[in-house]
């Protein structure tokens, strides 16, 4: 994916998948953010043997995995501080992709109500979480407690 | 096993009042439904008897999404909380998950439920955990023992008591996967399209799953229609 479209960063359950461990549940679509759009420009896609489903537009990869694609923002992130903050993982040998810092995963994963997923993040990842960094990206201090209660909650964080 | 359902004041009360979330305080349990800080432990008391709460530590908590279903639902899905708060869950002594071992040893000792039964079902989303109700509980955590398993709060392998009914087995494992809830939504959502005649019986939320398809439909024809006329 990251060879056709450089600027791709996986945002959705690739992004969670990465951070929590390849075993984690998964549906088979995927979700990117694209900070240059003329790499998903349709005629370019096309070329790529991307195709389109007629009857419901969505995009699907040429090995017929479902594809969301965000170009604007997405959970209160633009695409440019995804793509500027972005982590590149391996995914198999010589394989690589860009995927979502997890502090940014958490809050967009908060902020789309996917109260679970959150609750996964935090309680598998919590020594990974950089808390300073996570506070400097919260919207206002409330949304940065609830992440920290959910810390709290799992009987991770003392204060 | 005899279940004790949460008063469906209680649940309607945090319906009502507390927003979804990740994590609450037992101060913002108390202020969203206009009870005491007393009250509202009670309140949290049963719904931690019930199987709602994954979570508590002074004073905070986390609760499943399930809570947030349709309350007449709730009398189908309180013995899958249950059983799943009473679960045990098992590792192989290597550190290893051990589901594929697991799944071989058990096979025709019980019926299997969630992650993998779901997905052998609809296909869609991939298993992580091999959930299982054995017939004899006892007898099969025994044979996960002679077999190098050891009970671990991060295993995979996890076994489950009987609690409730099992005569109809797409059902139950629809019912297990809305009260787990988080991703488990989905794949009851994904049974209940693939089954609707079995899954009817969760009335309002069929309903709504009804409605959902339907909208869908409807909205992909009016998408056709936009795009032609472009």
């Amino acid at each position: 994916m990251n060879a056709e479209i450089p600027s791709a960063v996986f945002v959705g359950a690739a992004a969670t998948l990465a951070h929590l461990g390849w075993a984690f549940r998964r549906t088979t679509d995927l979700d990117i953010a694209v900070e240059v759009v003329s790499e998903v420009d349709e005629d370019r896609l096309l070329q790529l043997k991307y195709w389109k489903d007629p009857q419901s537009g969505d995009w699907y990869t040429p090995r017929n995995v479902k594809i969301d694609i965000f170009k604007g923002k997405l959970n209160g992130f633009s695409v440019k501080e995804i793509a500027s903050q972005s982590e590149v993982v391996e995914v198999k040998k010589d394989s690589r992709i860009r995927i979502t810092k997890l502090e940014m995963l958490i809050l967009m994963k908060h902020r789309a109500s996917l109260i679970s997923d959150v609750q996964a993040l935090v309680s598998r990842k919590y020594n990974s979480i950089n808390w300073e960094y996570l506070e400097s990206i919260s919207k206002d201090p409330v949304e940065f407690e609830e992440i920290r209660n959910v810390a709290r909650a799992f009987g991770l964080l003392k204060s | 096993m005899e279940t004790n359902h949460p008063s469906l004041h209680i649940l309607t009360s945090i319906q009502t009042n507390l927003p979804m979330k990740p994590a609450y305080t037992l101060d913002e349990l108390a202020h969203a439904t206009g009870r005491s800080k007393p009250t509202a432990y009670r309140y949290l008391t049963e719904l931690e008897r019930n199987g709602f709460v994954i979570a508590f530590h002074r004073g905070t908590f986390s609760l499943r999404d399930s809570v947030f279903l349709p309350t007449m639902i709730m009398p189908h899905i309180i013995p899958s909380l249950q059983a799943l708060k009473q679960a045990k869950r098992f590792r192989l002594h290597n550190g290893k998950s051990g589901i594929t071992k697991a799944k071989k040893l058990l096979s025709g000792l019980g019926m299997s439920t969630l992650d993998f039964a779901a997905y052998e079902i609809t296909a869609y989303q991939t298993p992580e955990t091999f959930y299982f109700y054995p017939d004899s509980f006892e007898k099969v955590a025994q044979i996960l023992r002679e077999n190098n398993y050891v009970e671990s709060t991060k295993g995979k392998v996890v076994l489950l008591p009987r609690v409730g009914d099992f005569s109809k087995p797409i059902l139950r494992i629809f019912y297990d996967s809305l009260a787990m809830g988080g991703r488990s939504i989905l794949d009851a959502i994904a049974i209940s399209r693939k089954y609707p005649d079995i899954t009817k019986s969760s009335g309002y939320l069929d309903f709504l799953l009804k409605l959902a398809r339907k909208v869908e439909q409807d909205t992909r024809g009016v998408d056709r229609i936009g795009s032609n006329t472009r």
